[in-house]
């Protein structure tokens, strides 16, 4: 007992003693376990928010659509083939059959189109939309609006909107799962035979039966929807392919199994998680790099340290825990402050697709994913410290008492080739080439953000041009996936920083004596400073290529539909990277410079 | 004869009350061009932080510094970086080799960070390996050198910028007897050659290369002895007395 003790002693002071390393520690880590949290949160909502409003709306199990013959209209014949279909064998219930035409809408400046759905004011037995504000449509002349086109138009519940130049009150907003929230409605079928109308993309809105059928025009003639339950809604698919499969449907309905609008949905979200995953892949490797240049560094000065305790009569064993324990230590702390981060963080990054029901705001993160999260957090540790504490516990006590760090690099062709620069470059490169693992490092670091930012480049331009000629009203998941990938970027653009001013700072100490020579041979604090920060600069420039590069090519690889960025934001990105690199790298290096020269001259 | 370097109450404190150090207490010095000066004392005495301040690595808590016939004590770090660069040569107690650097391209660097062309750097590099002894170990390692001859590098080095004055900091501290003897010939050539020569040690052997020899105690001087004529071969002299 009183080794442990002892051992939390001296872990606890270790970490006190070196209070920078262990903040810097800390905030890479809590920043790794903040993502991985908005990550989990995020998969455990999209993952389910499709059957969660699928149950509590009693969605379809089918959606059958009839579709006038061209120049026609549905007649009271036509709509016996769609009893027709409700009275097949396996369904269990069914809506009535909704009369449905598409309209102008008006709100606000904003002009869309809208998919109007004419429903009772009653309960239907399939489909009965969940409000998420106001109320169902009741005598009135109201109507209710779909919650990702409401979004979209900027409604809330008392606006007024015109439908083909009639104004209306938006009484209630509601989410269904029967057909695919906007802008993918569509998908099921509709009827755009308007001038300006070809590529524009309907929200739903439902109102009175006796509205919609006021608005169909011989262009926009009244198409009928009727859902379906079926006994076995596994079978859904089955059920629709016997229908389709007996040839086109020239007076029979379109029907359409829920797997298939569950996967329109999906596609939706899946850009959503991938940005995430995708994010939070980049910041563990962040947190890595950060956590191996950390540990490197702090275990060359914990040498000695560990000859002191050995010759004290420490087991290389107690050693290896007691170097372990600070790490671990602080890994709990900042995976848990992480786990709170990121659990306030994301409710309001992740709004999911708005026409879902989501849990957003609800949601808890459960005991897996934060067990997970710690764990993860605890794994990269170990990972990072586990081999050189090892190393440095078995290190003869001898050579531990007498060490002087670790030897440096020696980049022969790099230092030949710096004999011809001014002062400050020529000591900036051969600081980078003596430590070729930091600078490999910080490469990687760089490389990992700028790879970040171009993927986030790319999607922003795909998004832009697949909406930017569409017109109407903005798609609110194109907003929110903006939202998402600009805070994961800032993220990893922060990490990147805290990993950028770790690794000056690491070196700055570790070539502390060097530039006090380098001083006294003549070379002035601002020429020291600018040699530290040039040392940063040239392995950040290497990151930006290779991370430029990798950005590209991930992009690609990930999306079939991909729009190049500017000249002029690949640029900027540039020109930002290598700014932020050299402000960074500045203030510890001018910290560093203002060091009297003569200390380090003294040590021994 | 000008004054090479020139002090005058000299001071320089740590901290206060109770704890006050004065490491250098009221020193008045004055080295002319050409001369070797050796400071002697014991451990502690202030002797290197008096060469520190002679060489405008660190700045007095009063008193003046002259260097070359200019004030340095007020100047900033910049202006004191520079004028270490052209007017003086540092040799330290522990080398102070860069460990990644060859012998030659240890020599060369002060040259290099004032500007010289590297070929040219190179050139002088080599000639001061040859001239102290070492031209057959100029693509050396530090690693794979004796501490005679890290000192002798470390000596040439000092010399590449032609520097007005040299300031050795127990230059043979750290070195064996024989080690001891050979950086004391070298300087012994230096100070023939007419090179201005500060040299800290608590070594008697090394008046043998000094025209003065300055003692300290106390962050005081407390001695300043004219060694008179020297004669060449005092090292060996003193070295072959020592061996017997």
């Amino acid at each position: 007992m009183s080794r442990v003790r002892l051992g939390v002693r001296l872990a606890g002071r270790d970490l006190r003693r070196r209070a920078t390393e262990t903040v810097l520690l800390f905030v890479a880590l809590a920043l790794a376990a903040t993502t991985l949290t908005i990550g989990l949160v995020l998969h455990g909502q999209t993952a389910a928010p499709y059957a969660e409003t699928r149950s509590r709306t009693r969605g379809p199990d089918v959606v059958a659509v009839l579709f006038p013959a061209p120049n026609q209209t549905v007649t009271a014949a036509d709509r016996a083939s769609l009893a027709a279909v409700a009275a097949r064998p396996g369904v269990s219930d069914r809506s009535r059959a909704f009369p449905t035409t598409w309209t102008s809408i008006t709100a606000g400046g904003i002009t869309g189109v809208a998919e109007l759905q004419g429903r009772d004011a009653g309960n239907s037995p399939v489909d009965r939309p969940q409000l998420v504000s106001g109320h169902w449509l009741t005598h009135g002349d109201g109507v209710v609006v779909e919650r990702a086109f409401a979004l979209a138009m900027d409604l809330s519940v008392g606006d007024r909107v015109e439908l083909a130049g009639h104004a209306v009150p938006v009484v209630g907003i509601a989410v269904s799962a029967a057909l695919p929230p906007y802008p993918q409605l569509c998908t099921i079928g509709c009827i755009l035979d308007q001038p300006g109308w070809f590529s524009a993309e309907p929200g739903l809105v439902w109102a009175s039966r006796q509205r919609v059928a006021g608005m169909a025009t011989p262009q926009q003639p009244l198409v009928w929807f009727q859902y379906l339950r079926l006994r076995d809604a596994g079978s859904a698919r089955a059920f629709a392919g016997r229908l389709t499969d007996s040839g086109p449907p020239a007076g029979r309905p379109e029907l359409t199994a829920w797997q298939d609008v569950a996967a329109r949905q999906a596609e939706q979200l899946a850009s959503e998680r991938t940005a995430v995953v995708f994010a939070s892949t980049l910041l563990v490797v962040l947190a890595l790099a950060t956590l191996v240049v950390l540990v490197g560094g702090r275990m060359d000065d914990e040498v000695r340290r560990v000859g002191m305790l050995k010759a004290a009569g420490a087991t290389p064993g107690f050693v290896t825990r007691l170097l372990l324990a600070s790490y671990l230590a602080v890994g709990l702390v900042a995976s848990l402050v992480g786990l709170v981060a990121g659990r306030l963080l994301a409710p309001r990054l992740i709004s999911l697709s708005a026409g879902l029901l989501g849990r957003v705001g609800a949601t808890s993160l459960s005991v897996g994913q934060a067990v997970t999260v710690v764990a993860s957090v605890l794994v990269i540790v170990v990972m990072a410290a586990v081999v050189p504490a090892w190393r440095a516990a078995r290190t003869s006590t001898v050579r531990a008492l007498a060490s002087s760090g670790r030897a440096p690099h020696r980049g022969g062709l790099l230092v030949a080739v710096s004999a011809r620069l001014p002062a400050p470059a020529l000591l900036g490169v051969r600081l980078a080439a003596r430590r070729p693992r930091r600078a490999t490092l910080t490469s990687l670091s760089v490389a990992v953000a700028v790879c970040g930012g171009i993927v986030v480049l790319y999607a922003q331009s795909s998004l832009h041009a697949e909406r930017g000629d569409v017109g109407g009203p903005a798609d609110p998941l194109v907003a929110q996936l903006h939202t998402v990938m600009t805070a994961l970027t800032l993220l990893l653009a922060l990490m990147a920083a805290v990993n950028l001013v770790f690794v000056t700072r690491a070196s700055a100490v570790d070539a502390r004596r060097s530039l006090a020579v380098a001083r006294a041979l003549g070379v002035s604090p601002a020429e020291a400073a600018t040699a530290l920060a040039i040392a940063q600069l040239l392995p950040a420039v290497v990151g930006l290529v290779v991370g430029g590069a990798c950005g590209t090519v991930l992009y690609r690889a990930l999306s079939s539909h991909s729009v190049s960025p500017s000249l002029t934001q690949l640029a900027g990105l540039a020109v930002a990277t290598l700014v932020l690199s050299a402000a960074l790298s500045a203030v510890p290096a001018r910290i560093e410079a203002r060091r009297p020269v003569a200390d380090p001259l003294r040590q021994p | 004869m000008s004054a090479a370097v020139r002090v005058v109450g000299l001071a320089k404190h740590y901290g206060k009350g109770e704890a006050l150090v004065r490491a250098v207490d009221d020193v008045d010095l004055e080295v002319a061009s050409g001369e070797a000066v050796v400071v002697t004392g014991p451990s502690g005495c202030g002797k290197s932080t008096l060469l520190q301040l002679m060489g405008g690595l660190d700045l007095p808590t009063a008193g003046e510094v002259w260097l070359g016939g200019r004030r340095i004590d007020r100047d900033s770090e910049r202006a004191r970086a520079r004028l270490r660069r052209d007017q003086v040569g540092f040799v330290f107690q522990d080398f102070h080799l860069l460990d990644e650097l060859t012998a030659v391209e240890n020599v060369e660097l002060p040259a290099l960070l004032a500007g010289t062309p590297s070929r040219q750097a190179r050139r002088r590099a080599l000639a001061l390996l040859e001239r102290v002894g070492l031209d057959d170990r100029v693509r050396h390692l530090p690693a794979r050198l004796s501490g005679g001859q890290k000192q002798r590098v470390a000596v040439a080095r000092a010399l590449v910028n032609n520097p007005a004055v040299v300031l050795a900091d127990e230059p043979t501290g750290n070195l064996d007897s024989a080690a001891t003897t050979e950086v004391l010939r070298l300087f012994e050539s230096l100070r023939a050659d007419g090179q201005t020569l500060v040299v800290v040690s608590h070594d008697q052997r090394t008046a043998a290369t000094a025209d003065r020899m300055v003692s300290m105690r106390d962050g005081a001087l407390i001695e300043d002895v004219v060694l008179g004529p020297s004669t060449a071969g005092t090292v060996d002299v003193l070295s072959a007395s020592e061996r017997a």
